[in-house]
């Protein structure tokens, strides 16, 4: 799926960059097979469009070379044909020049003056006029192809010059050779001969000069005719070039234009895929900033603020705990080092199940994938982010879970009940129902003011102590934990400012924790009676035999034994918990010396302040191991529990071979839980020290746990015994024991407790 | 295609055992398990005297933890492929051990086929 989406990704990428210069540059970035062969296709296509465009513009700059030769040519020839209308200009001027000379020379005979210069014009002009006719001769009877004129008048033109030229040399061969003997120096000019020359001379002169003045127009005619068809030439093949420009200018445009389009459709289709798509799709850059590409879904799970540029981190990073923000820090480091695969690193993606608050204040569940894009050159330069938003599936899971917890929880239950005694069962669950009732009422008389609020919650504060106790005399210790919750929000409250207290509000988490223990007990009845519809040891004729506190059994003797075997097994049972929950190692050794029947009376009593010394032994009497064998003593402690008679009635003795009980310990704790100042406690005596241990609010435990640590146990104890009449002795050696003494007296159904 | 020599290390020796059994049997790329190690300590020393080609790596250890360990090691053998076989509870510690130079991680507990494409992957090129 990881390798699909990035995949797709990139094509989106190439079709919206858009111009078709990324096609052969796409090509090189697949390297399969097929892939090379699909993309060739594309290039072919892409080959066939160029090549009307390349012919295109090489025809345009073959025809700007071309005019550019015509016109080199076209200079050439105009420079060419300046030169033989110039020479046929010369030969009218020459033929004068003769005549005039010979006319000259026939005066300067004449008169006897010297003729040398007149002979020597003769000479030059004869030979110049040779000289012309020669190179006219010569250009026109061999003409370059372009000479020859390109159409009918222009070589009917040629051939009419070649005739004037042959009109004008049959006129001057006669001359020249009138004109040889004048020139020869030997021969000495006789006035006949001179005579003779100058009429023949300048009879020829007019033809003469009338031919040559013909054939100088002729080829100025000419020159003007061929320089028009140049011209027209050249303006055809300007204007074939200024086609062929615009024809290379429409096709360009139009291809671009398609290429626009094809860009815009590509554009089109993944805007609207970002549009559709249920997932979000985020690419974004090491940085962290998001790139142009955003899906719709993007935006909306994650708000308006997903947009090109800005930084993804810090968009959820107001949603993210410090230790989520550094590890995805660390996580998109990894990747865009491009030094791990993906999937060998994906269970680390700190974002793969995170609950997010949408803008519109929704809370959902989103599941996000980081998956490293790689470049044409293999580089990473982008991660795509996708996420999805998986709330009812974790929703799901959660319920399924939570299925999956309360039937465990049911079936531990279940194991727990089964494994205490039906009778001593019947009758916690029955001492837990009602303590749940009382301690009901006592919060529903929490209205009125702050001090009775205090007092109230001291008494629900004893209630729960007691209950919780109960609850782990007899190993239920679901119910514990639950009475135990309780009590760590009385807890709560007894910490918190005095107003606070007033209102039934601050009471709510109290009443929640308490509903729970109520449906806890709800339920270990209705298993409970399941169970008994099992048959077996669970006969409701059992359980009523072991129910000591009804009192009303006839049967009790018979069972009298195993009820103190009973509170042996829970208190060995409960001791145990206790130090397995505090790491300590604790022997009980129980000794009993007077009849059960004897002790019914008292069971209530023995119920409320057994469970609380035991576990004050424990707790607070009993050393580590580790500090026992430091002090020399074995490892394990020992807790003897103790009932015997006395004059005034039973005796209950629960000694710990502990650290014992030391004033000045309980000085500082009275000073560090506020209940006394500093010279308070200084002035306490050490016998009025070690009584504050019974007053409500005294712990010696800094850490609060299941077992100890809300100064509420002794204070339990000292209240019951209060009530009932009861003496407590309390004698301690440090490091070697802590002993507490009940002195039960008379019995509490016959003694006058008006207290 | 060569054997490759695989260090694996790891406290619990029933984690150790799994692995070098889903490790041999693995048909794609035969493995020889060369070492097996309870700590990062251990673990470094046979790495330096056997080489091998790939270590699976935990990361709560006694003596050297998993990160240190790493760290030493890819500086040690910069060729050493090194996948992090741990549970989840520590991902920071795991983000760390890759930092460090891991090319892997692969949560606790696992199954068979999960563990089978992890190698896979890490010793592919």
């Amino acid at each position: 799926m990881n390798a699909m989406q990035t995949g797709g990704m990139k094509t989106l990428a190439i079709a919206s960059a858009g111009s078709a210069e990324n096609f052969p540059r796409s090509t090189s970035e697949f390297a399969a097979k097929p892939a090379r062969e699909h993309f060739s296709g594309a290039v072919d296509l892409a080959g066939q469009r160029y090549r009307a465009l390349i012919l295109s513009i090489a025809l345009f700059v073959v025809l700007d070379l071309g005019v550019l030769a015509l016109n080199y040519v076209s200079s050439g020839l105009f420079a060419r044909d300046a030169a033989r209308i110039n020479t046929a200009s010369e030969l009218r001027m020459l033929t004068q020049q003769i005549a005039k000379s010979v006319l000259t020379l026939r005066d300067e005979q004449r008169d006897g003056l010297p003729t040398q210069t007149s002979l020597a014009q003769i000479s030059e002009a004869s030979l110049q006029f040779d000289k012309n006719l020669q190179s006219l001769a010569a250009l026109s009877r061999s003409p370059a192809w372009w000479e020859r004129g390109f159409d009918a008048s222009g070589v009917a033109r040629q051939a009419e010059g070649a005739e004037v030229l042959a009109d004008i040399s049959k006129l001057w061969d006669p001359m020249r050779e009138l004109l040889q003997p004048l020139l020869k120096p030997e021969v000495v000019l006789s006035r006949e001969l001179i005579e003779s020359a100058a009429n023949r001379v300048v009879a020829r002169n007019i033809k003469m000069a009338d031919k040559s003045g013909e054939l100088s127009a002729l080829l100025e005619l000419g020159a003007l005719e061929q320089a028009a068809r140049l011209r027209t030439i050249q303006i055809a093949a300007l204007i074939l070039a200024l086609l062929n420009f615009a024809y290379i200018i429409f096709k360009f445009i139009r291809q671009l234009r398609a290429g626009d389009a094809v860009a815009a459709a590509a554009r089109a289709e993944t805007e609207e895929i970002l549009r559709t798509v249920r997932s979000g799709l985020i690419l974004i850059s090491a940085d962290g900033r998001i790139a142009s590409q955003v899906s719709q879904h993007a935006r909306q799970i994650l708000g308006s603020q997903v947009a090109e540029g800005k930084n993804l981190f810090s968009i959820l990073s107001s949603q993210l705990d410090d230790e989520s923000r550094a590890e995805l820090t660390e996580y998109l480091a990894l990747l865009f080092s491009g030094r791990v695969k993906p999937l060998l690193v994906q269970q680390l993606n700190p974002l793969r199940e995170v609950t997010l608050r949408t803008p519109d204040g929704a809370v959902c569940t989103l599941d996000f994938e980081f998956s490293p894009v790689f470049s044409s050159t293999g580089q990473i330069a982008h991660v795509l982010v996708t996420f999805e938003d998986i709330s009812e599936r974790a929703a799901l899971a959660r319920e399924v879970g939570e299925v999956r917890e309360r039937s465990r929880s049911e079936m531990e239950l279940v194991m727990g009940l089964m494994a205490i005694e039906p009778g001593v069962l019947r009758a916690a669950v029955l001492r837990a129902r009602r303590s749940v009732t009382q301690i009901n009422q006592c919060l529903a008389r929490f209205d009125g003011g702050a001090l009775e609020s205090r007092s109230l919650l001291q008494e629900a504060m004893a209630l729960t102590h007691r209950a919780k106790g109960e609850a782990y005399l007899v190993g239920l210790e679901a119910l514990g934990l639950a009475i135990h919750q309780l009590e760590e929000q009385f807890g709560d409250l007894a910490k918190s400012r005095q107003g606070e207290l007033v209102g039934g509000a601050a009471m709510i988490p109290a009443s929640i924790a308490l509903q729970d223990i109520s449906a806890l007990v709800d339920r270990m009845e209705t298993l409970m009676k399941k169970l008994a519809s099992f048959g077996a040891g669970w006969s409701n004729g059992a359980a009523a035999e072991a129910l000591g506190s009804t009192g009303s059994n006839p049967v009790i003797t018979g069972s009298a034994a195993v009820a103190s075997g009973n509170l042996a097994l829970q208190l060995e049972q409960l001791a145990q918990t206790i130090a397995a929950d505090e790491s300590k190692l604790v022997r009980v050794q129980f000794r009993n010396e007077i009849a059960w029947t004897d002790l019914e009376p008292y069971q209530e009593m023995m119920q409320a302040t057994l469970p609380q010394l035991l576990r004050n032994a424990v707790v607070h009497g009993i050393e580590s191991p580790e500090e026992r064998l430091r002090m020399g003593k074995s490892a394990e402690g020992v807790v003897s529990i103790q009932i015997r008679r006395d004059a005034v009635g039973p005796i209950l003795t629960v000694r710990d071979d502990g650290r014992g009980l030391s004033a000045e310990a309980i000085r500082t704790t009275l000073v560090r839980s506020k209940l006394l100042d500093e010279t308070q406690a200084a002035a306490l005596s050490d016998h009025d020290a070690v009584m504050k241990i019974f007053e409500p609010g005294f712990s010696t435990t800094e850490q609060v746990s299941v077992h100890a640590g809300r100064g509420v146990g002794l204070s339990v104890v000292q209240e019951v015994l209060k009530a009932l009449g009861a003496k407590l002795r309390v004698s301690a050696r440090p490091n070697r024991f802590t002993q507490f003494e009940i002195l039960l007296g008379v019995p509490p159904t016959t003694a006058s407790f008006s207290a | 295609m060569p054997v490759l020599k695989l260090l694996i290390v790891d406290d619990s020796g029933v984690t150790r055992r799994r692995i070098a059994r889903l490790a041999l049997s693995k048909p794609q790329q035969a493995f020889e398990v060369v070492g097996q190690a309870a700590d990062g300590k251990t673990a470094l020393a046979l790495a330096q005297e056997l080489k091998p080609d790939l270590v699976t790596m935990d990361l709560t250890m006694p003596i050297l933890d998993g990160v240190a360990c790493t760290r030493a090691l890819c500086a040690a053998l910069p060729d050493v492929r090194v996948l992090v076989i741990s549970a989840l509870a520590a991902r920071s510690t795991a983000l760390k051990a890759l930092s460090a130079g891991a090319h892997g991680f692969l949560y606790k507990p696992f199954t068979d086929a999960q563990f089978a494409q992890w190698m896979d992957e890490v010793v592919s090129p």
